[in-house]
């Protein structure tokens, strides 16, 4: 409070004497509604003086004690003693007014009007312990005074003595048993003491008081209300309220309702100032219910945002005058960041599209439906970017903030994010630097649970704007706290109300106004539908690119493997056109090699054969099996055993060896493949497996000679144009061991197959030189 | 100031801007993505007309062109005038890189990696590796730092280089297709080589050359795809150009590899019968028959057709087969005076005159026809030849041998062939190949040739590990020795494979008839005179071994070898085999 008013306050709210808080309250409002402030600052400020006056109950019982003075005869001499010494001190000469007061001790110590007047004065002054001893000399004079107690709780109070404080309050109200405010007190120190129970115990004691006004009892409510608030007690606090609400008839008249909801509002700033918000939005909610016509005891939210199309004419011209403060029109760099965006966004959509229509790879179910996933929200985002764009560029608003009296306000283009100041619980600053030197100021506030960073350039206008926030939300929580939020200026620029439009989501739209929503289904919607209408044109892609990279090869074996693959593709007349064409060119090798006049003549319809197989299974692999008789397990213990199975396994690497040049001598290279039984995923299944299984016997009955045999099978077997089987290939030898055998069994089987190499004494086998390994160190 | 405002329209006219954009760089990217570099090159003698993914442009003979082609499958159309050459469907890969259709494989196509350095101590001056890609049609490289282009001689190091860095090349080599055939065949892919000239053969037909390649990168393949193709080959080449002398040549010597002279000497009976006078059939007939037979139809028919080239290379064949030195040497002398083949029998001719014993005539006339001026640049088998009949390696500053070899290196470092001299001459100390040379088998040669020294043994350790390539660079005379002292030691095997690598025109059923034995060497007509004397060798030790008296035959030996080489060499170095030692025949059971 800056100031008293010189005038009488009674007269200038047009008030008698006994004039409640509410009667305070309605003539306050009706003078403000006669004397705008816009329109009579000078009027506007004497009325807010003179209700910020009647509102305190501690200034007005001062100046009704000084009003009560008599004005003539010696008590009108002492009052106008009294009177001069509270002039001195609001003259702002308090060492004149404490030596008046001091004088008048001196000539009357009994004056106890004058220690109380001296104590109050030294409260105001910041002097607890000086105000608790002249207090203290009241009750000493006047020990069942419950004012004087009621003075000296307070002065306790300030110098952190609840206890003490308690115990005087209890006193003021044992020595004034239907007085209100002592008890009120005392449940105040009581919370603060921790004792809650008790506070509200005295607060519904003080409800029982005989002569307490409705009025009272409602205020009692609120109290009580707060106080279960305050400590959590949330489920007890509705109750009150409540039982607040039925307290309060269906017919009471608008001033009440006023009333009731000016008490729930002062008690919502309180928790406000506790940075209780959730808690002080609970009343505020409470007392929207039963005033429903103020303005600014409503609910506030932590954060709203809202349309500029949204907003009325009063805010948008607000905003109009903000706009050209701050130099908060839209430029270019408005405008331009969304629509950069906007072609990002396009530019992605439209690449997986294309990517999605022309990749080479294949997709199954599983891959498709990510990408119609990604493409559905890439095409919801660029929806949502292109709809930002626009209003963007429909908005004349850029991007600024500003301060309204009750809100930190932030414009983006064609929405604004008000904050409002209830909430405003921390500001720091933190400088940024770039190499040391000073870049900007990033103001950080908490609003409630959010926190919001303004970056502000300059370190001095940050103070300036961090001290701005700071200032109105002290004056927002005083006014709201008074009740006179209403009455602030600027109120109905951002009105409140607007504010609680915003509704859980936070977000008040313009009338007529749809959300993003439907249409990013939408487009969500068509990029799914473009994923879908892709999938043949790109599986006809994957086809011919797993083609193009088969045909890249230049292998027969790969165009083979494309067919045993996929036998039913688009491509696949072309591969066997391949096929066949390597084939006819291997036939030709053939008859041109195996002439009529060259031994292996007879063997070229058992090529042909091959080829026709080639031709039909689409597999060029030839396993050559070879096998003991014995199982591999049957070996003979001891290194004859490591031997014998070394010379096994080199057999069938010399009958594959061997094989795959018979192949390659009559049909040229890469056109049949030989293996013995190992897994070649390339080749895929082999298109005939020959197997030759070896044994030691007995030349015959009784004959102690030994011959070596080969018995050959074939599977699948042979058709009418190939060898007869099963063969049976025999040579005389003395043991299994050796190289010779399989040579001269393997020559056997050439020449009675007519295979290349028949009646060419070379050796078909490839051996390792033993001359070598016999040399060798 | 006041509230800026956009009108609805130009709002809209903004975003259509905006998406009209974003399909223009997607389009646009989508473009480049699509496209790939495709270079298209012709190898060949004739301009071509491609038509490619709805493109048509001409190549020049030896000429490129480089497109932009989008990725998948094309059809492309190659027509020179009227004649379709190739018909390809070319698959472009989105996966980058430098697509590359070279008509046919023609194109002698190749990729080297240059290396840079920025210390000029490890700056290597020998050629950077290359590998030919020749052969192919369509190649897809990665990426390729200069296309066609020469690259710098120096470029910028960055720091992440740490002093050394690398850049890949392609290019071309000049003489299209003719060029690329020969160098697929020297660079050992023959695969490569032999369907190139497959695919020239369709696409050009009548092109007389090809047939020749084509049989050329057959038998350089003949390893792989053994003698049937060769002979397959052969035939077609005779039967494409009957004019053909070296097809004719080619196919006997190929029926003979394959034990099927008889078969070939019916042909060209049956062929002279049906046209009595040609002299080319006749000599033909000569080359199957048995020796005698063979001189007695030449020397009929050099009465006949005394100025007959064909006839006189057939008899001077026989001649020196026979030893009949005197009647080659007169034959010889009236080559030398015009014969355009007489360099190839150039040894011929001084192995004449040496057997009549003029070995310093001989040495004196070679070294005057290789250093004469206006005569072809030497090759290594001409200064081998030069040092056989001059006796060792090294000689002084100015001798001939050295200006040979001066002539031979042109001024390079003489020192691997001086060092191939001395192996190829059986000199024991032979000097080590010099170390960094980039060809590899070229040292291996030498270790062959060095091993010989050493004893059968020792060569054996060395032939059964090397490739087959090696062989080329040893000669035949020490092939054919190592393969029958293989065989006489009775690793078949090994005898086989070292025989078979070399293209002497012996047979391993011959030369196992002759180890065992059961042939002479005198009746293998095809073999020269440095041949017969490594298969005397190897009989006169097999005799040796058996206990027989050997005098006579090691006799024989040194008379056949009359200059200094592998033969000499063993014959001094080898130790003596004992009656105890392996006997020649054991390979079968």
């Amino acid at each position: 409070m800056s100031s008293e008013p010189s005038q009488n306050p009674y007269d200038v709210l047009g008030l008698p004497r006994d004039a409640d808080t509410r009667a305070i309250k309605k003539a306050y409002f009706e003078r403000v509604r006669q004397h705008p402030p816009e329109t009579f600052p000078e009027e506007f400020k004497r009325l807010r003086e003179a209700y910020e006056l009647l509102s305190d109950p501690e200034a007005r019982q001062a100046w009704d004690a000084r009003a009560a003075t008599p004005t003539d005869g010696p008590e009108a001499a002492r009052s106008a003693r009294l009177r001069e010494a509270d002039e001195l001190f609001k003259a702002g000469d308090p060492d004149g007014g404490y030596a008046v007061l001091h004088r008048l001790l001196a000539e009357d110590p009994a004056w106890h009007e004058v220690r109380t007047l001296l104590g109050r004065h030294l409260l105001l002054e910041d002097k607890p312990a000086d105000a608790l001893a002249a207090f203290d000399a009241v009750v000493e004079q006047c020990p069942k005074d419950w004012e004087a107690h009621l003075h000296r709780g307070w002065a306790l109070q300030r110098l952190g003595r609840r206890n003490d404080a308690a115990d005087a309050f209890w006193r003021a109200g044992r020595f004034g048993p239907t007085q209100v405010a002592p008890r009120v007190e005392l449940a105040d120190c009581l919370a603060e003491l921790g004792q809650v129970d008790d506070a509200l115990a005295t607060l519904a004691e003080a409800q029982g008081l005989a002569g307490v006004t409705p009025m009272d009892m409602l205020a009692l409510k609120v109290r009580r209300a707060t106080l279960l608030l305050e400590h959590g007690r949330n489920a007890d606090a509705a109750r009150e309220l409540d039982g607040l609400e039925a307290s309060i008839p269906a017919d009471a008249d608008a001033e009440l309702r006023g009333w009731a909801g000016g008490q729930l509002a002062s008690a919502a700033a309180s928790l406000f100032a506790q940075q209780k918000s959730e808690a002080a939005n609970q009343l505020l909610e409470r007392g929207r219910r039963i005033n429903p016509d103020s303005a600014t005891e409503v609910a506030y939210p932590v954060r709203v945002t809202l349309d500029v199309a949204a907003l009325p004419e009063v805010t948008r011209e607000w905003l109009n005058t903000e706009a050209e403060r701050h130099q908060g029109w839209r430029r270019f760099s408005s405008w331009v960041w969304p629509a950069v965006l906007t072609f990002g966004l396009a530019v992605v959509t439209l690449s997986l599209l294309v990517l999605f229509l022309r990749a080479p790879g294949e997709f199954d179910v599983f891959l498709w439906g990510v990408c119609a996933v990604f493409a559905a929200g890439f095409s919801a985002a660029t929806f949502a970017a292109a709809r930002v764009f626009l209003r963007a560029a429909e908005s004349p608003f850029g991007l600024f903030t500003t301060v309204h009296p009750l809100h930190l306000v932030q414009v983006q283009r064609d929405r604004i994010t008000v904050w409002p100041l209830v909430h405003l619980q921390d500001v720091r600053l933190v400088n940024h630097q770039n190499y040391g030197v000073y870049t900007h100021t990033e103001v950080e506030l908490r609003f409630s649970n959010q926190r919001l960073k303004v970056p502000v350039r300059g370190k001095q206008v940050a103070e300036a704007f961090a001290q701005e926030l700071l200032g109105r939300r002290r004056r927002v929580l005083e006014l709201l706290n008074r009740g006179m939020l209403d009455a602030e200026s600027g109120v109905e620029q951002l009105p409140p109300a607007l504010l609680a439009r915003g509704g859980a989501r936070g977000h008040v739209r313009a009338e007529g106004q749809r959300g993003p929503v439907p249409g990013m289904l939408a487009a969500a919607g068509v990029g799914a539908l473009l994923v879908t209408l892709c999938i043949v044109p790109q599986s006809r892609r994957a086809e011919e690119h797993v083609w193009g990279q088969f045909l890249s090869q230049d292998d027969l074996g790969a165009t083979l493997a494309y067919l045993r693959d996929r036998p039913e593709t688009r491509f696949t007349s072309d591969a066997q056109a391949r096929v066949d064409a390597a084939l006819g060119l291997a036939r030709e090798q053939l008859t041109a090699r195996l002439d009529p006049g060259s031994a292996a003549a007879p063997s070229v319809p058992f090529f042909a054969s091959l080829l026709d197989a080639v031709s039909r299974t689409h597999s060029r692999r030839v396993v050559v099996s070879w096998a003991a008789a014995d199982a591999p397990g049957a070996l003979p213990p001891g290194p004859g055993a490591e031997k014998l199975k070394a010379s096994r396994a080199l057999r069938d690497e010399q009958l594959v060896d061997a094989w795959q040049r018979r192949f390659d001598e009559a049909l040229g290279q890469g056109v049949l493949r030989v293996d013995a039984r190992h897994d070649m995923p390339k080749e895929g299944p082999p298109m005939m497996t020959l197997r030759v299984q070896e044994q030691l016997r007995s030349a015959g009955p009784g004959a102690s000679a030994l011959e070596a045999v080969w018995t050959v099978t074939a599977d699948p077997a042979f058709g009418a144009a190939g060898p007869p089987l099963p063969l049976e290939l025999v040579v005389p030898v003395t043991s299994l061991e050796g190289p010779h055998v399989a040579e001269a069994l393997f020559r056997a089987w050439v020449d009675r197959w007519h295979l290349p190499g028949t009646g060419d004494v070379r050796p078909l086998l490839s051996t390792p030189s033993l001359l070598a390994q016999e040399s060798s160190p | 100031m006041s509230a800026p405002s956009n009108s609805p329209r130009r709002r809209l006219l903004l975003l259509g801007g905006v998406g009209a954009a974003a399909f223009a760089l997607v389009g646009g990217g989508r473009f480049i993505v699509e496209h790939e570099r495709v270079l298209f090159l012709n190898g060949l003698d004739v301009p071509v007309q491609v038509a490619a993914d709805g493109a048509h442009f001409e190549l020049p003979p030896g000429g490129s062109d480089e497109r932009m082609l989008r990725t998948g499958l094309h059809e492309v159309d190659v027509r020179a005038g009227e004649a379709r050459l190739a018909h390809d469907t070319l698959y472009v890969s989105p996966s980058g890189g430098l697509h590359v259709y070279n008509v046919l494989g023609a194109a002698p196509l190749y990729r080297q990696t240059i290396t840079y350095s920025s210390s000029p101590q490890s700056d290597d001056e020998s050629a950077p590796p290359v590998l030919p890609l020749a052969g192919k049609p369509f190649l897809l490289l990665g990426h390729v730092d200069f296309v066609l282009t020469d690259p710098p001689e120096r470029i910028e190091m960055k720091s992440s280089d740490h002093g050394t860095t690398s850049r890949t090349r392609l290019a071309v080599l000049s003489g299209g297709w003719r060029m690329s055939i020969p160098w697929l065949i020297g660079t050992h892919h023959p695969a490569e080589a032999a369907r190139l000239t497959q695919a020239l053969m369709h696409a050009l037909p009548g092109t007389p050359e090809l047939e020749a390649l084509a049989a050329t990168s057959t038998m350089a393949n003949e390893h792989l795809e053994g003698s049937f193709a060769t002979v397959a080959a052969a035939r077609a080449w005779r039967d494409a150009q009957p004019d053909s002398d070296e097809a004719h040549r080619l196919w006997i010597r190929q029926m003979r590899r394959t034990g099927r002279n008889e078969e070939a000497r019916a042909y060209y009976a049956a062929a002279l019968a049906r046209e009595p006078g040609s002299p080319r059939l006749a000599t033909m007939l000569a080359r199957t028959e048995p020796g005698p037979e063979a001189t007695a139809r030449l020397e009929a028919l050099w009465k006949e057709h005394p100025d007959d080239p064909r006839v006189r290379w057939g008899l001077v064949i026989r001649y020196e087969r026979e030893q009949r030195w005197k009647e080659a040497l007169a034959l010889l002398e009236a080559m030398e005076k015009g014969d355009p083949r007489y360099p190839v029998f150039r040894e011929t001719h001084a192995r004449a005159l040496v057997a009549l014993g003029r070995r310093e005539e001989a040495a004196r006339r070679v070294a005057e026809q290789l250093l004469a001026d206006g005569a072809e640049r030497p090759g290594w088998d001409d200064v081998l030849l030069y040092a056989r009949l001059f006796g060792r390696s090294t000689s002084e500053a100015e001798a001939p041998l050295q200006k040979l070899i001066d002539s031979a290196t042109q001024g390079e470092d003489g020192e691997v062939l001086r060092t191939w001299l001395a192996a190829s001459l059986g000199e024991s100390v032979a000097r080590r190949a010099p170390a960094g040379s980039e060809q590899t088998v070229l040292p291996m040669a030498m270790r062959v040739l060095t091993s010989i020294i050493q004893g059968p043994e020792a060569a054996a350790r060395v032939c059964a590990n090397i490739e087959r390539a090696v062989f080329g660079h040893v000669g035949t005379e020490a092939v054919v020795l190592l393969a029958g002292e293989f065989e006489r030691l009775g690793d078949a095997a090994l005898a086989a494979r070292t025989l078979a690598a070399s293209d002497v025109a012996l047979s391993y059923g011959e030369l196992r008839d002759v180890v065992r034995g059961t042939r002479t060497a005198d009746s293998l007509e095809a073999l020269d005179l440095p041949e017969r004397a490594a298969l005397s060798l190897v009989v006169a030790r097999r005799l040796e071994a058996s206990g027989a008296n050997a005098d006579k035959a090691y006799a024989l030996v040194k008379q056949e070898a009359q200059l200094p080489g592998p033969v000499s060499a063993a014959l001094e170095h080898w130790p003596r085999p004992g009656a105890s030692q392996k006997r020649a025949g054991a390979t079968e059971p």
